[in-house]
């Protein structure tokens, strides 16, 4: 069985005295919309530039569709669509142009698909160089969808687009994943988007990834618990700060003295991250 | 345009609003037995969210007999086995979530009911 990506137990990093990601496991079901949350910083680039194969692990194995991703062979990488932070080609092209040069380095090109995205967000026939972020942001998503590959990563798709283009984005992600079961990894630190679109999140900190779930179980499973006298012993406690505490299968405890809430994941995150 | 209102960074799963909305709709008669549910894509594209939590919703639905699923693939409702009551279950079962932490009897709930019924204004 090949998960589309998979990380266990990644060492990497910039300067050998610091890692940047210590000790990284991370398996990405296949068919999922997976939201990677950490802070600036935390490492959610070098996570996803070691996945791709970008970027060697000093330690431990990436791979893509169960191939070492270092030395991944053209026909695996073909099956992966990546979309960087900051999109930089083709200044001087125009979007047509650049989505026709692109289309012929591929034997599969969906041009319908790419045609209805880019009516749907109104794409100016520009050059590119004086595109907003946004709409540049657009165009680099176009490249990389274009060839309907089976693995599509998004580096902050959405940090620069306004509120009306992120929710039209995430939406034509979420039609694409349910349309060809595509799967998708996107990083964010916007906990709202992740919510409303991925099927699992996972949260990037201190270079380690510190959870993972899909994110109905964590709403199913996970309350936040106030002025607990004591933390039950054996309770599955994801974080704590002063006298909360965020308890999972909060179900089995005695929680009568205490007050309970829902799951708010940007609290959550907040709490982790702290 | 349905009449769906999803909230994301609630605590209750993206699912289980939409199961529990669709179940107040019906209770509510605003679909009515033979009524075709929205499509899968169409729902989901128009709340926004990802069409598979759509589609887990409804499939939800089917098992519990509310929705059956037509030859079109759309689910319909089904002849109605809900009440007006059932509009309001997610809130009585929240309500019982909480009366169970608390220890609370079931005729200590219903009498905590009984009193903000009668008497809401002092009550609130």
């Amino acid at each position: 069985m090949s998960q589309p990506l998979s990380l266990n137990n990644v060492e990497v990093g910039y300067r050998r005295e610091r890692p940047v990601l210590e000790d990284v496991t991370f398996v990405v079901e296949p068919r999922s919309i997976t939201g990677l949350l950490g802070r600036n910083g935390a490492g959610k680039t070098t996570l996803i530039h070691t996945a791709l194969g970008l970027r060697k692990a000093w330690a431990g194995r990436a791979m893509l569709f169960g191939c070492p991703a270092w030395t991944a062979p053209p026909e695996v990488r073909r099956r992966v669509g990546f979309v960087p932070q900051e999109f930089v080609d083709f200044q001087w092209l125009t979007p047509s142009g650049c989505l026709d040069l692109v289309s012929r380095f591929h034997d599969r090109w969906d041009a319908e698909l790419v045609a209805t995205l880019r009516e749907r967000w109104a794409l100016p026939d520009l050059r590119i160089g004086d595109l907003s972020p946004g709409m540049r942001q657009c165009v680099a998503v176009l490249l990389a969808i274009g060839h309907r590959p089976d693995l599509l990563v998004l580096d902050e798709p959405v940090a620069m687009l306004d509120p009306n283009a992120r929710r039209q984005f995430l939406r034509a992600i979420g039609d694409l994943n349910a349309q060809t079961g595509q799967t998708v990894v996107l990083s964010s630190h916007i906990c709202s988007d992740v919510e409303r679109i991925c099927s699992h999140v996972a949260i990037l900190d201190g270079g380690r990834i510190v959870l993972h779930s899909p994110l109905d179980e964590l709403k199913e499973q996970v309350r936040r618990v106030s002025g607990l006298a004591t933390v039950p012993p054996n309770a599955d406690v994801l974080a704590s700060a002063g006298s909360r505490v965020w308890l999972r299968n909060w179900c089995d405890h005695d929680l009568s003295a205490a007050r309970v809430d829902d799951l708010n994941l940007e609290e959550l995150f907040l709490d982790i991250t702290a | 345009m349905s009449s769906y209102s999803i909230n994301s960074v609630s605590g209750t799963p993206i699912y289980r609003q939409i199961v529990d909305q669709t179940r107040q709709l019906i209770a509510s008669g605003q679909l009515p037995p033979g009524e075709r549910l929205p499509s899968v894509r169409v729902l989901g594209a128009e709340l926004g969210i990802n069409p598979m939590t759509v589609s887990r919703a409804y499939s939800l639905l089917e098992r519990a007999g509310v929705v059956a699923r037509h030859r079109s693939l759309r689910m319909v409702v089904l002849e109605t086995t809900t009440t007006p009551a059932d509009a309001i279950r997610p809130e009585a079962i929240a309500l019982i979530e909480v009366a169970q932490r608390l220890r609370l009897t079931r005729e200590e709930v219903a009498r905590a009911i009984d009193l903000v019924w009668t008497d809401d204004k002092e009550h609130l």
